[in-house]
């Protein structure tokens, strides 16, 4: 540690991608008996891509504005520059007030999301229960049935063999039941609420404008 | 500086409520365009914030000492956001102007001048407290995610290690940021005692809904950075010098500055007889069991004793976990930690059954996506 200075230690939060890292990207294979990649991986990979060029748009556009900042600076030097004291520059109310207006919709937006989010994620949990307590009911049923079965097979019956046929078919039933739809289900929806709380690019704004789409 | 004036305009502007944050960041977002990047796309929260501290400083003006660690704190806070002294002004700038638009035809040259004294006189503890922590904390630590881990549906293990030594006591909690949700902070308790190796970690449920609970369990992937705010709260640390037996009586991911507790326990001694009650709504959801009965083999001073309350099927014990916990109190020190619902009911069970207030040790579980700074 030592004699660190804090005051120029900014490092940036995360570690911005490489077109390099893109193209060695390496998909980890997907469960058995599916070929191809794992599509969350692939998914979840692309949507950091897309999050890092739409940060690196708008850092363009900062800069932009930062160069004409400075363009104007260049030009009103001689002419008299507000210095940043506790002077009072006016600003027009008109454009505070649209500025407010614009706030308060963004606000009343996000958190209409937000609530649709949730109410969908509470919804999304109450079926996942009801799954739950239908996949227990059912697996009980088959328990019972594998037991039957077995007791009529006429193989020679031990109650060890009865036990395990029962728990193997329970845990079978209950399984298939539950875990194809519940994973989709809830892994849907989570990416439904991670696409909120991201500010719309100023780039994908453009290329929903029909002006600008190439085809 | 005349205190009375302050206190009397600034309550004549609060009346305007919503109106006046919203007026004030708006004109320091068009005097000031390169602030808008310092803030989340929604404000609401946000406004709400600088409305109660405005509130408690000018409230407190006239009470140099109530009004100065507050200001000092404030400061420092501030550091994480990346603010900076040069930031100061711009503010000033705003809030003036803010209060001239409410005052109307009070915004006289001596308030002017009393506002403008006041508001430099802040800004200048602030940043006074804000250059003296640097001297010894950065103005964030970063933690590198090296495990992520889902043990249900919607809880995650998280463990990170931070790039500067963190000194936290067992059963505090900090704020935490990250670049998926950049600007947005949220607090979450420290799962673990200090370590050498300079790891914490952390017990995340996805709140409904909620944009970064959300993104910690489903959204973070190892070797994303957490920004981590400095260490707070006391209600849930232990006092050393009180070494009493403990009763923890955990709902859900609240057991997470528990268990941080039971390592203290573990590391630093003294020993001492450890209840630990887990809660949870049915048994997928004891996500940290495995853990915590490792634990309980290790140290004889330990038990561990799962609770169920929905789900029929469970074979241990059943029911309500503040209930089952009262059956073992004998005098314990009693901890709870959990949703604030389960806090407040735990805790009028535990008055009702006569366990003394001042051992009575709560908070809620700071997993919440409205536990904002």
């Amino acid at each position: 540690m030592g004699e660190m200075t804090w005051e120029h230690h900014s490092s940036r939060d995360f570690r911005p991608l490489t077109p390099d890292q893109v193209r060695k990207k390496q998909f980890s294979r997907a469960k058995l008996a599916r070929r191809g990649y794992s599509e969350e991986e692939v998914e979840s990979f692309l949507y950091r891509v897309a999050d890092e060029m739409a940060g690196g748009d708008k850092e363009k556009a900062d800069l932009r504005a930062e160069i004409d900042r400075l363009k104007n600076w260049y030009k009103n030097q001689g002419a008299d520059v507000a210095d940043p004291g506790m002077g009072q520059p006016r600003v027009s109310i008109d454009a505070v007030n649209i500025l407010s207006r614009a706030q308060q919709t963004a606000d009343a937006q996000i958190a209409e999301a937000e609530d649709y989010a949730r109410r969908l994620v509470g919804q999304a949990r109450q079926q996942y229960e009801l799954t739950l307590q239908e996949a227990q009911q059912r697996a009980e049923e088959a328990a019972v049935e594998a037991v039957d079965a077995y007791r009529s097979s006429g193989v020679v019956q031990s109650a060890e063999a009865e036990e395990l046929e029962s728990r193997i078919a329970y845990l079978r039933t209950f399984a298939e039941v539950t875990q194809v739809q519940l994973r989709a289900v809830l892994e849907g929806l989570a990416n439904e609420v991670n696409k909120l709380g991201s500010l719309p690019s100023r780039s994908r704004q453009a290329a929903t404008d029909p002006l600008t789409r190439h085809g | 500086m005349d205190a009375q004036a302050l206190k009397d305009s600034w309550h004549l502007v609060a009346r305007s409520g919503d109106q006046v944050p919203l007026f004030f960041y708006s004109t320091l977002f068009l005097m000031h365009p390169e602030t808008r990047d310092m803030f989340p796309v929604s404000m609401a929260a946000q406004r709400d914030r600088l409305v109660s501290a405005l509130g408690r400083i000018v409230s407190n003006v006239d009470r140099v000492d109530e009004a100065v660690p507050l200001i000092q704190q404030l400061g420092r806070d501030h550091r994480k956001f990346a603010v900076v002294a040069g930031h100061y002004p711009a503010v000033g700038h705003a809030l003036l102007a803010t209060l001239q638009h409410f005052l109307g035809d009070r915004w006289t040259p001596a308030l002017a001048n009393d506002w403008k004294q006041a508001y430099e006189l802040i800004a200048k503890v602030m940043i006074d407290a804000a250059d003296a922590a640097s001297a010894t904390s950065p103005p964030w630590w970063e933690g590198e995610i090296i495990g992520h881990e889902r043990l249900t549906l919607d809880i995650a293990v998280i463990r990170a290690r931070l790039n500067y030594p963190y000194p936290f006591r067992p059963g505090q909690s900090a704020s935490f940021s990250f670049a998926l949700r950049p600007r947005l902070w949220r607090f979450y308790s420290f799962a673990n005692a200090p370590r050498r190796d300079n790891t914490i970690d952390l017990h995340v449920r996805v709140v409904d809904g909620g944009t970064v609970s959300t993104a910690l369990v489903h959204g973070v992937q190892r070797g994303d950075i957490l920004r981590v705010g400095a260490p707070v709260g006391d209600r849930l640390t232990l006092n050393p010098n009180l070494p009493r037996d403990l009763l923890l009586i955990a709902g859900g991911t609240g057991l997470a500055p528990l268990k941080a507790l039971v390592e203290q326990v573990a590391y630093e001694g003294p020993t001492r007889r450890v209840h630990f009650f887990v809660g949870a709504r049915t048994s997928r959801e004891l996500y940290d069991i495995e853990a915590l009965t490792k634990l309980e083999t290790e140290y004889p001073w330990l038990s561990v004793v799962p609770v169920v309350s929905h789900d029929v099927l469970y074979r241990g014990e059943r029911g309500q976990v503040a209930d089952v916990a009262l059956r073992a109190w004998r005098g314990q020190e009693v901890f709870v930690c959990g949703s604030g619902e389960m806090v407040g009911a735990t805790v009028t069970r535990l008055v009702e059954a006569g366990v003394p207030n001042e051992q009575i040790h709560f908070d809620e579980s700071t997993t919440g996506e409205g536990k904002e700074p």
